[in-house]
């Protein structure tokens, strides 16, 4: 009654009412723009049909639509054939318009040819609906569009139905038999509400979550290209699940990912975060060239960004201007600039390690041993800072003295330096290792044609190379020498401060002080080291080793003596130093005070348990990170790397909102203004995307494109009322869910007849519940979850379940180191067991039982998948090792768990596969199985024996063999029935 | 008949396909290929990965004997990238094919000493020599070649024809995949899942891989203490209880999963039947060689290669492993060739006798080519030759390719196109417009663009070769 009261005050367009947006130009652009578009380049006879402006002008006595006089207009001639003079459109050769576009163009025409922006680069409106809100709105407005179609609502599910449908959908698990029989027995009107919220607060809510992200973020376990090497990237996903077991808001989910490492208070989690755009493939195939593959990694990140946040194809301005949307090349190119400025590598991540830049992650307890280091170092330090009569007498002693020497404690003088090389070597490691001759010690001999020798060393003078600001150095796999002179009056300590692409030595007056191998991208401040220069001429020689892509090198001398603050505490006269320069004098002579050695000296043992812990991270993660010379963008001509036209700044495309004039010029700024409350498409792609995850099908079916070449929505105005919501919620991910899952449009029965199938067979009007197979990691899950054999470890390294033996070989660079995973190592317990989610993920290989049920390879981001029916989903499910133990563990549990006729334990498999109870009629089919199969079994104990034993997990062998094998295939049979793979 | 096995193998997507789409791949009316009457039914291509010389296998020309040991002109090498494992080289001098080469047949074709089962039908082939690539390196050129473009995400040639052209035989995938690896560079550069994948087209018309063991197919065989009447009892308890389900709600997939259900139990017993080679005669154990007889091996492979396309599969694509000679350039080859010279002529001889090459395409070839010059000092035992995309040669034989000839030319050095090149997309639109289909035409919408196998750039058929 109350609703028909508020259908009534809505508005919107009738039926049959035209709709520019919706209906003319999908047309315009399906056959027309690619000539007459937004591509300058392809356009011909300066005409863009994507621009009222140019559609209505006067072309000197005719227009291509002429409002005042329609059917004057040159479209209508154009469509209709063309004239003497001129050429029918669409040109010959090309898809003609049907008679429905024909009728559509020809409507448009004659009513006027009204015109509107896209629909999704306006800005979302939330209709009132009589200040109805949450799960009574979503069905308002589906309810009105099915009063338009004449349709009625399906009836609710049946609560088992509906108890299976939101359990899977929130945690990718069936409900328990226990939750099935509490549900059931609470006939409370708070029951369901009751269930979602508690479905909601389960860790394994994140996991569910995780699981759509993870095909976004084209997460996985291995690096793609080429022979396909391991990477580590799970702390990544580990925090993907958490931050939606927290319910971090959206726009929180969104910055930290793009940007976490520039957020100004960055954590170890924050830059974690940002390693979203570090999941792209890389290679490590010999001979790549690096600048090509740097290009190939900044327009991954583009394509997977614009996708993932703004559901457009922005990877087709690649190469060309958009065909169909507002997007310029030189636009694609500025969105491209945020991206491509990374310390990261063209060519790395080869030997089962991951490519620079990454950071260390340590486990809880590494974390909690660092914690009680620290905490004890604070405590030695705090020992450090308490002032005795004895310690302040000697304080006292020594200001005075130095205080007389202020001013006659003159700066070191450097020499500019002089550079050798670059020096080739036949690899980095190679470049590093051997001695060019200005080291000490023996010179050595590089494998390649000899670039130098000792003798030959020609040292350069380079002014240009100054201090406190990193320097480009040329040359791959190579080292490059520097050295200089310091000059010091009197003898004293130095800190020195270094940075390097990639490894570093360093020697002063002959010492090594400083051996760093590593590959990075040159910052300032990388390495502190602090030396005591001699009175007169002292010697810094520097070795850079650059393994591939640009070098450099940072230096910068810090301090000599005190340091500056101190200095001038000196200078000020004792009797008036103020408190603070007090305390900075006790710190200072607390690091110099002879009789303080042997605090300092457990200072170091403590420095040295710490650097133990972090030198074994648990794990490492690839990261963002921004180089300290930023790396111009340029437009590049057909997308190729080498093919450089104008250079470009950050910057986001014109048709959609602009930055704010004071956004940061970085991926920052670029997140900020994604998740700004007046953008027109990051809200309503994130509402989508769930209304996808809970109904099968998004609003918008093409979730990767919202785009002009996009589907419309089914539902604007919900998408929109739900877009608004979500901003005006602050982005709360679990409630957006909570009132999609409450609505009666949910909570429908999904079964359908044939006229309605046939007149809906895609379920868009949503005139039923929603209905479809899961998707595989679910399968599979629901198969161990069913058996009891499910692990409940949350995160960590991925699981290696049962796979054909050789499938990795067979395709793989076998005989490289096991890190590299070219050879598939199978787990033993637990790793068996693990949700689908874990399953260690080989790109070139993916998992074959979830690839067999439409997992994409993870090499592009792809935000839904196919849900295909096969006969090799079949054989997977009847065949597969997994299954078949988790047939036989489900038997057990069954025949372990519930005592007596055959009947209560039918029942049981029901509950724990379909969650519900059987009918009579299902009760037979099992039952004439378990019969026909247990005579059978007992003939033949040796087939018996055979089918109980698939699988490495242990078999109560108290269970009958033919007993536990009949009731393994009655188990098969129901892991194998339809209902079960699908959630209805 | 042909629209109900499109639908059991292919099965229904419900995500990935409107309403046009989803009546094509059920073969209803609104198909669209072919676009013109096929010259081929099916294609077995015979992929050589690595890639191999060009110049040490077919693309002769005796002046090279002269250009032994000189400086590569850089006026020839045009200033163009070559790759990181020889950007460094100082030299870059001509190695001439330390092998002999003689004409042969009455088409004269040049070919090489470690070929000589393919010097013998090389009346019947059609030599491609200026097929060029744009990429350099293993991974983006192999998937160029396979998917039209460098970057992953793209639908290969065999999932667009099972696609496109479904099935001849429900009992079989429309894609077989074999893998094989070579004993000259032995591991050979790794291959990739993506090369037969369906990138953006739905999954089920990705190859299927077939391989050798128990399970030809994963998951074939049945669970130990599981047999075929065990088997059949429970698959028809399981169409009682889905026929149920679909009857209570609609559900048309549970229907449509009966059918997968029947088609898997089909395969049980057609992929075995396929692969079981003890029917083969002697004759034909001598044709192919006595590789024919381990499982796994090229040779093998290309015999189940023959029965996959007498039982109508659309498309066999192997992929031999090894053909990558940066090192040890004569010992390798040999054995590359060894392994695969005899088998691949046999197949098309043993296709010519059954009668089957006329409307089936043969296609011979690898990513790229190698350079003339020497990777590594010229004449060292251990010296090789690096990748070359700019030329390399591609062989195709029957499904209405004019057999007999030579088409296009490379200069002398075999380094550039001198005539009639042909990139590999035009390859690929070749190869589409045998089975009948024009490769502009031939679409599917993703990522709002009208995706096709050849990519944006034009690409064009290569109508001289054609009889």
């Amino acid at each position: 009654m109350f609703i028909a009261c508020v259908l009534l005050q809505l508005s919107g367009t009738s039926p049959d009412g035209l709709d520019f947006s919706r209906d003319v130009r999908p047309v315009l652009a399906k056959h027309c723009f690619e000539c007459h578009g937004p591509d300058a380049a392809a356009r011909k006879g300066d005409l863009r049909l994507d621009l009222e402006e140019d559609v209505v002008r006067d072309r000197g006595g005719y227009s291509v639509v002429d409002r005042e006089a329609p059917a004057e207009s040159e479209l209508l001639s154009r469509i209709h054939g063309g004239d003497a003079f001129f050429d029918a459109m669409p040109p010959e050769g090309e898809p003609a318009l049907s008679d429905e576009e024909l009728r559509v163009l020809e409507r448009w025409v004659a009513e006027g040819a009204p015109w509107g922006e896209h629909w999704a680069f306006r800005p979302p409106v939330q209709s009132s609906l009589g200040g109805e809100s949450g799960s009574v709105a979503i069905d308002l407005l589906v309810q009105e569009r099915l009063r338009a179609e004449g349709l009625e609502a399906a009836p609710a599910a049946s609560r088992s139905t509906l108890l299976r449908r939101v359990t899977l959908d929130l945690t990718g698990l069936p409900p328990t038999p226990e939750e099935i029989r509490t549900f059931l027995a609470d006939d409370s009107p708070a029951a369901y509400e009751g269930v979602v919220d508690r479905l909601l607060a389960s860790p394994r809510f994140g996991e569910r979550m995780a699981l759509q992200w993870l095909d976004v973020a084209r997460y996985a376990d291995t690096n793609g290209y080429s022979i396909d090497g391991g990477r580590h990237m799970w702390a990544w996903r580990d925090w993907v699940i958490d931050a939606f077991n927290a319910n971090m808001p959206f726009d929180q989910f969104t910055v930290e990912q793009l940007a976490g490492d520039l957020l100004p208070d960055a954590t170890v989690s924050s830059r974690i975060a940002s390693g979203f755009n570090r999941n792209h493939m890389n290679t490590h195939e010999g001979g790549t060239i690096e600048e090509e593959y740097l290009v190939e990694y900044a327009a991954d990140r583009v394509a997977t960004t614009s996708q993932a946040w703004l559901g457009l194809t922005m990877g087709c301005a690649r190469c060309h201007d958009h065909k169909y949307d507002p997007i310029s090349q030189r636009e694609y190119y500025q969105f491209f600039a945020y991206f491509n400025s990374i310390t990261d590598r063209g060519n790395d991540g080869d030997g089962g390690k991951n490519s620079v830049p990454f950071i260390p992650v340590f486990s809880e307890e590494q974390g909690r041993r660092l914690e009680a280091f620290e905490r004890e170092r604070a405590e030695v330090l705090g020992f450090l800072d308490e002032m005795t009569p004895a310690r302040a007498g000697r304080l006292e002693a020594w200001a005075e003295s130095e205080a007389r020497r202020a001013g006659s404690r003159p700066a070191p003088v450097l020499s500019p330096w002089s550079v050798a090389g670059p020096f080739r070597a036949e690899s980095g490691e190679e470049a590093f290792r051997v001695n060019f001759g200005p080291e000490p010690g023996p010179v050595g001999q590089a494998k390649v044609e000899p670039d130098g020798g000792a003798s030959e060393i020609a040292w350069v003078i380079r002014e240009d190379l100054t201090d406190g600001v990193p320097h480009a150095l040329p040359g791959v796999k190579a080292s490059t020498y520097l050295k200089r002179a310091v000059e010091c009056e009197e003898a004293g300590p130095l800190q020195l401060s270094f940075g390097s692409d990639d490894a570093i030595r360093a020697w002063w007056n002959g010492v090594l002080i400083l051996d760093a191998n590593v590959r990075r991208g040159v910052q300032p401040h990388q390495e502190r080291v602090r030396v005591v220069a001699q009175q007169g001429r002292n010697e810094l020689l520097v070795k850079i080793v650059n393994d591939s892509g640009p070098g450099g090198v940072f230096f910068e001398l810090e301090s000599s003596g005190p340091p500056v603050e101190v200095r001038r505490a000196l200078a000020v006269e004792a009797s008036a130093r103020n408190e603070e320069q007090h305390l900075r004098l006790a710190a200072y002579h607390g690091s110099i005070d002879p009789a303080l050695a042997e605090v300092r000296a457990e200072l170091d043992l403590l420095r040295q348990e710490i650097d133990a812990i972090e030198q074994r991270p648990e794990t490492t993660a690839m990261v963002m990170e921004e180089r300290a010379m930023r790396r111009p963008a340029h437009v590049l001509m057909r997308g190729v790397y080498d093919q450089k036209g104008e250079e470009v700044q950050p910057g986001t495309p014109a048709a959609l909102p602009p930055l704010p004039a004071d956004a940061r010029p970085d991926r920052l700024g670029l997140a900020r203004w994604l998740v700004d409350p007046g953008h027109p498409l990051t809200a309503r792609v994130a509402v989508n995307s769930y209304w996808q995850l809970l109904f099968g099908t998004g609003l918008v079916e093409t979730p990767e494109d919202f785009g002009v070449r996009g589907s419309m929505p089914s539902h604007p105005e919900l998408l929109d009322w739900l877009a608004v919501d979500f901003v005006g919620s602050g982005w709360d991910v679990k409630a957006m869910l909570r009132q999609m899952v409450l609505s009666e449009t949910y909570k429908q029965d999904a079964a359908v007849g044939p006229e309605l199938l046939a007149r809906d067979p895609e379920n868009r009007l949503l005139a039923r519940g929603p209905r479809f197979r899961l998707q595989a990691e679910i399968i599979r899950d629901v198969a161990l979850s069913a058996s009891g054999l499910l692990s409940p470890l949350i995160g960590g390294p991925s699981g290696r379940p049962y796979q054909p033996d050789g499938l990795w070989r067979e395709m793989s660079h076998y005989g490289s180191t096991p890190a590299t995973e070219q050879i598939y190592v199978q787990d033993h317990g637990e790793g068996l067991y693990r949700r689908g989610m874990y399953t260690i993920w080989k790109r070139t290989v993916p998992p074959p039982i979830l690839a067999a049920f439409d997992a994409p390879s993870r090499e592009v981001c792809v935000v839904r998948r196919s849900r295909t029916n096969t006969p090799l989903q079949a054989l997977v499910l009847l065949n597969e090792t997994g299954f078949v133990e988790a047939s036989r563990a489900l038997a057990q549990r069954v025949l372990l768990g519930s005592s007596g006729a055959d009947e209560a334990r039918i029942a049981e498999l029901y509950l724990l596969t379909v969650g519900r109870e059987p009918a009579a009629g299902e009760l037979e089919v099992v039952a004439a199985l378990l019969e026909r199969e247990r005579a059978r079994f007992a003939a033949r104990p040796g087939d018996a024996e055979a089918l109980i034993s698939v699988g490495e997990s242990p078999r109560a062998e108290s269970l009958g063999a033919a007993e536990h094998a009949a009731w393994t295939l009655a188990a098969a049979l129901m892991l194998n029935l339809s209902e079960t793979v699908t959630r209805g | 008949m042909m629209g109900l096995t499109r639908r059991a193998f292919l099965g229904r997507s419900a995500g990935g396909l409107g309403a046009m789409a989803l009546s094509r791949l059920l073969g209803g009316d609104e198909s669209v290929v072919p676009h013109f009457a096929p010259k081929a039914k099916r294609v077995v291509y015979l992929f050589q990965s690595g890639g191999p010389s060009h110049i040490d296998l077919f693309d002769y020309k005796p002046v090279m004997r002269e250009l032994h040991g000189q400086e590569l002109p850089a006026s020839v090498r045009g200033g163009q990238r070559v790759t990181g494992m020889t950007a460094g080289q100082k030299s870059f001098p001509v190695l001439a094919p330390p092998f002999e080469f003689k004409q042969h047949g009455e088409s004269g074709a040049w070919v090489s000493e470690l070929m000589p089962w393919t010097a013998r039908i090389a009346d019947k082939l059609c030599f491609l020599k200026g097929v060029h690539t744009d990429a350099i390196n293993h991974d983006p050129a192999i998937t160029t070649i396979n998917t039209g473009a460098m970057q992953p995400g793209k639908a290969s040639l065999g999932s667009w024809l099972s696609y496109g052209l479904g099935s001849e035989n429900r009992d079989l995938p429309s894609y077989l995949v074999l893998l094989s690896q070579g004993t000259g560079k032995d591991p050979g550069q790794p291959l990739f899942s993506r090369l037969w994948g369906s990138g953006f087209l739905p999954p089920s018309h990705q190859g299927v891989q077939l391989r050798p063991g128990a399970n030809p197919v994963l998951y074939l065989q049945n669970p130990p203490g599981v047999d075929a009447s065990t088997r059949r009892a429970l698959l028809d308890d399981l169409a009682k209880l889905n026929g149920r389900h679909a009857d209570a709600t609609g559900d048309p997939e549970a229907r449509t999963r009966i059918d997968q259900y029947e088609m898997a139990f089909r395969m049980q017993t057609s992929v075995p039947d396929l692969t079981d080679l003890s029917t083969e005669p002697e004759e034909v154990f001598s044709l192919y060689g006595p590789d024919a007889r381990k499982p796994g091996t090229y040779a093998a492979n290309c015999l189940l290669a023959r029965r996959m396309l007498e039982r109508g599969v659309r498309m066999v694509q192997l992929f031999h492993r090894g053909w990558d000679q940066h090192l040890n350039l004569d010992r390798e080859l040999r054995a590359q060739s060894l392994d695969t010279d005899q088998p691949s002529a046999a197949l098309v001889s043993d296709l010519a006798r059954l009668g089957l090459l006329e409307d089936t395409l043969v296609v011979w070839g690898g990513e790229f080519g190698r350079t003339v010059y020497s990777q590594g000092k010229l004449g060292a035992p251990g010296s090789g030759r690096d990748h070359h995309g700019r030329c390399f040669t591609v062989w195709m034989a029957g499904g209405g390719i004019k057999p007999g000839i030579t088409h296009g030319a490379t200069d002398d050095w075999s380094y550039n196109v001198a005539e009639g090149g042909v990139h590999v997309n035009d390859l690929n639109a070749t190869i589409l417009h045998q089975l009948g289909i024009d490769h502009e035409r031939f679409t599917y919408p993703y990522l709002g663009l009208d995706q096709r196998l050849t990519g944006v750039e034009e690409s064009r058929v290569v109508r001289e070769i054609l009889a």
